[in-house]
């Protein structure tokens, strides 16, 4: 008898798992629908799937190595861009396409940790001040007004500068000092969220704050803090290419800001070196920039009259 | 009046800001590895200016002492002082304000006013050739990182083309010839510097004037017989620039971070510029005075925004 | 008796949408003589507003005017160009819009809105045009005009900003001015106000009105004569106390039926069965025979037309055809 009891309780475990499956998959199919609409936005989830493929294929794809300098010969040092050397090489004779190709590793990586530094701070404390209210979101919204106000670039300088530019702190500042723009946006929705009938009913239900705030209020009101995220991830990888530029990025990777700050010597000489690593930066952020785009108008929708 | 309350209020919120750059300043100097006062001094000073300044800036004393002591000294206008240009940091910082201010102004300035006009004209006739082609090219510049801009502009207009100079910028004389040659020499960084925030405002302008233009008051203007430019100007542009403001206020901190790369390109003679050799020469002092100054710049400016905000919307004005 | 100051014929007004094509004004024939005060009465969406934007040629895109004629002054308006409509709005036909607070510029004092008015169609200076726009404020009932003026849309009370709205419209001493449902936003109180304000303005100048309400009462006491609209269509013309006395057409009887009256001792109200009909697919042959209570077979088949069946008074129902 109970044994058959519980086989029911199972089976309605997994129906409601199917459902909830089903229900999830379905939302996903809508929003594709209302994301494909916006052909730009697909250019730019193409254009970073492209680039992530590169990253992780990195080692296959690469023509030369990125790393070896090809001095044997000195003439190949500050080559034009030809067929051998599709974007030409630098002054230590490595070939320019591989390292462009290999740059995308270090600009993803950077880009998706800082931004999920800030995710994860944000998004907490963004909850808990927009839920808790009071003291707590005064102190908040102190902290977001300030990191609004100031030059945060600055601050990034200063700390590596004083911290050493290893990789990873890098990766901590930045995200350290981007994360009061998500917090803003999450209290945002927490504040709006808190107060409809939705939730009141789930109280009356029985259910206590942690729930409420990572199963009711947070699941619907994620959507501005990823598009949001979009945004981070370019403005992330923006900044990491400025420090490289300015000779403060990690001086053991291949980053296409460093490479940039080695091409300032050769700017009459070799305008490719200048050319290729900035375009592939300004492909990058271009992608977010249109993912974000197609993000906010797929997950706001409003009525176009053409 | 309301708008004394308003300028009050605001007015008050920019001691919090600046008490925070404070402690995060007096906080990196100690959490950073080594002695505080190696920090405090710079890379390349000796031993007993070392010693000067643990006395200077108490720092033997504790902590919380230190910071009354760091806070009171700062508000003397006590940076610090850099032992590379052998003099306080202040003053060396004041020298080079001006020029970062004439060209992040120059820079604000055209981006603001090509970034509206572009987003104005955008908005005439939406999703038409001319519009797709305009938001195109402001997505693709705002895209573009200003220090590739910067290199690239160089190369084009400045090395192949022979049309602006490179470097090497004087201000020594206020004449015409000087002014000329000043102007000639600041097109090219200030074009770098305000593109992308032009890209931004021609965007901006355009969402904001395609949404005022659906509003009800335009059709009581048409109604009257107003032809298209007079609403356009008169009546939606002033509504449509008030959420425009906001965001040039949030913006204006972006103008002086794109400053450090572009002066260094262009060998401007800024505090951007300094930044970057202060960076060099792990002259701490002056590198955080900069990061101080700065962020009391901006913080003017974003108060200078409000007021601004408020100037323009009457709702403010006569609540 | 007069002649016609505007006199449309046939008009048609359509919007193509994604669904179909709306079409919001299905040919009306109206006319309103000089210093008249005409009515324009009907449900939500039954057209009176497109029809108002559409004798301004302010008809917003995707929608337009494929067939008719407007004659104003004997001149077929929709034969102008835009430079010329531009002359035409704000001076010889003015239209004075519903909600107040959204039809006004939040950030221009309200003397200066009016005063543009007249600055465009009058060359006054600008002094001259603001003087001007405080005799309008006077006229329209603002107390303290010459200070009132320089203040903003959102520091005046919603009957105020009416009378604003108002006193732009007949800043020019147009010929015709269309009221659209000018005290729908507004308190009973305010109503009452505006009502006897339009009343003066009747008395006081010489300008025809085209009154588009869906309030009867207010029609009632202001209108010459009422034309009644329905899906797209006019169905029944005639002098105001001919319509209230003895309706004609189902759909105004059943409309006069359904206000309830202190003065006759009536049991229940008429109701009007079925809802409003599809504006893209409307109902073949008389649009109201679905919800008609005298519809016969042919009412489904033929179309009847607007046809007069006394002197002045003009029905379009197969009743009486």
């Amino acid at each position: 008898m109970s044994s058959k009891a519980k086989t029911n309780l199972e089976e309605s475990d997994t129906k409601w798992l199917d459902r909830s499956i089903a229900l999830y998959l379905s939302r996903i199919r809508d929003f594709w629908g209302r994301y494909r609409r916006n052909k730009a936005a697909v250019f730019g989830l193409f254009i970073i799937f492209f680039f992530f493929m590169m990253a992780i294929l990195s080692p296959y794809v690469v023509p030369y190595d990125p790393f070896k300098m090809y001095l044997s010969d000195a003439k190949n040092v500050l080559l034009e861009p030809s067929w051998e050397h599709i974007m030409g090489t630098d002054q230590l004779a490595r070939d320019m396409l591989s390292r462009v190709i290999w740059g995308t590793r270090i600009s993803l990586f950077v880009g998706f940790i800082s931004a999920g530094i800030s995710a994860c701070i944000g998004i907490a404390a963004g909850a808990i001040a927009g839920y808790y209210g009071g003291r707590v979101d005064d102190l908040l919204m102190r902290f977001v007004d300030m990191f609004m106000v100031i030059p945060t670039f600055f601050l990034v300088l200063v700390v590596v500068a004083i911290f050493g530019s290893d990789i990873w702190n890098i990766m901590v500042v930045i995200g350290l000092t981007s994360w009061p723009s998500t917090a803003r946006l999450m209290r945002g929705e927490f504040l709006a969220l808190k107060g409809t009938l939705f939730v009141e009913a789930e109280r009356a239900l029985g259910a206590n704050d942690r729930r409420i705030i990572l199963h009711c209020i947070l699941p619907n009101g994620l959507y501005p803090v990823v598009v949001n995220m979009s945004l981070q991830v370019a403005g992330a990888i923006l900044t990491e290419a400025s420090l490289s530029f300015l000779g403060l990025g990690d001086p053991t990777q291949i980053s296409w800001g460093l490479m940039l700050y080695h091409a300032q010597r050769f700017l009459r000489d070799a305008w490719w070196m200048t050319f290729f690593p900035g375009l592939a930066i300004s492909v990058t952020i271009l992608g977010f920039n249109l993912i974000g785009d197609g993000l906010n108008d797929a997950l706001n929708p409003r009525l176009r009259i053409r | 009046m309301n708008v004394r309350t308003y300028i009050a209020k605001r007015m008050l919120q920019i001691f919090p800001v600046l008490f925070g750059v404070v402690v995060i300043n007096f906080v990196i100097i100690h959490i950073a590895p080594g002695n505080p006062a190696v920090i405090m001094a710079g890379g390349e000073a000796p031993p007993e200016y070392i010693r000067m300044l643990e006395e200077e800036w108490g720092l033997n004393k504790p902590l919380h002492e230190q910071f009354v002591t760091y806070l009171t000294n700062l508000l003397r206008g006590n940076l610090g002082y850099s032992y590379k240009y052998r003099a306080p940091v202040l003053d060396v910082i004041l020298e080079r304000l001006p020029a970062t201010l004439l060209l992040t102004g120059t820079a604000f300035l055209m981006a603001v006013l090509a970034g509206v006009v572009l987003g104005v004209s955008s908005s005439r006739k939406p999703f038409s050739f001319e519009d797709n082609m305009i938001m195109l090219g402001s997505l693709v510049f705002y895209s573009m990182p200003n220090f590739w801009t910067g290199l690239m502009a160089i190369i084009i207009f400045s090395l192949r083309l022979g049309l602006f100079p490179v470097q090497g910028i004087q201000f020594f004389r206020v004449d015409l010839n000087s002014t000329l040659d000043l102007i000639w020499h600041l097109i090219l960084p200030a074009t770098t510097l305000g593109l992308v925030q032009l890209a931004l405002y021609a965007r901006l302008t355009r969402s904001s004037m395609l949404e005022e233009l659906r509003k009800d008051y335009i059709a009581t203007a048409r109604s009257k017989g107003l032809d298209d430019r007079s609403i356009l100007y008169r009546h939606a542009l002033k509504n449509a620039l008030i959420p425009t403001i906001t965001i040039i206020g949030i913006r204006l901190s972006f103008m002086f971070t794109g400053a450090v790369v572009t002066e260094t390109i262009f060998a401007w003679p800024g505090i951007g510029r300094l930044m970057y050799d202060s960076i060099y020469t792990r002259d701490y002092p002056l590198l955080m005075g900069i990061f101080i100054i700065s962020s009391a710049v901006t913080v003017l400016a974003n108060f200078l925004a409000d007021i601004a905000y408020c100037v323009v919307d009457p709702r403010i004005r006569y609540e | 008796m007069g002649q016609n100051l505007l006199s449309v014929n046939g008009l048609k007004t359509q919007f193509p949408t994604l669904l179909g094509v709306v079409r919001a004004v299905d040919g009306i024939e109206l006319d309103v003589e000089v210093g008249e005060t005409v009515g324009l009465v009907g449900e939500s969406g039954s057209g009176k507003t497109v029809t108002a934007l559409s004798i301004m040629k302010l008809v917003p895109p995707p929608g337009r005017i494929v067939e008719g004629r407007i004659l104003f002054n004997g001149a077929n308006i929709l034969e102008l160009n835009e430079a010329e409509m531009r002359r035409v709005r704000g001076e010889k036909i003015a239209m004075c819009f519903q909600d107040p607070m959204t039809y006004l510029n939040p950030v221009m004092r309200v003397g200066e809105q009016i005063a543009e008015n007249i600055t465009l169609h009058e060359k006054l200076e600008r002094q001259q045009a603001l003087g001007k726009a405080i005799e309008m404020m006077d006229l329209v009932g603002i107390p303290h005009a010459s200070e009132r003026c320089q203040d903003y849309p959102h520091q005046l009370s919603g009957g105020m900003r009416q009378r604003i709205l108002l006193a732009m419209a007949i800043s020019c001493r147009p010929k015709l001015l269309i009221a659209d449902e000018p005290t729908t936003s507004v308190d009973v109180i305010i109503q009452a106000q505006i009502l006897k304000m339009l009343m003066e303005l009747k008395r006081k100048l010489d300008t025809s009105v085209l009154l588009i309400t869906h309030n009867l009462g207010i029609v009632a006491q202001l209108c010459d004569k009422i034309a009644v609209m329905y899906a797209g269509n006019i169905v029944e013309y005639a002098g105001t106390a001919a319509l209230f006395d003895a309706p004609k057409h189902p759909y105004t009887e059943t409309l006069l039926g359904s206000i309830p009256r202190l003065d006759l001792d009536t049991k229940s109200l008429k109701i009007m069965r079925g809802s409003v009909p599809d504006l893209i697919n409307p109902p073949s042959g008389c649009t109201f025979h679905p919800r008609c209570p005298y519809a016969k077979e042919t009412c489904s088949k033929q179309t009847p037309g607007l046809e007069a069946i006394e002197k002045g008074r003009l029905v379009k129902c197969l009743l009486y055809n």
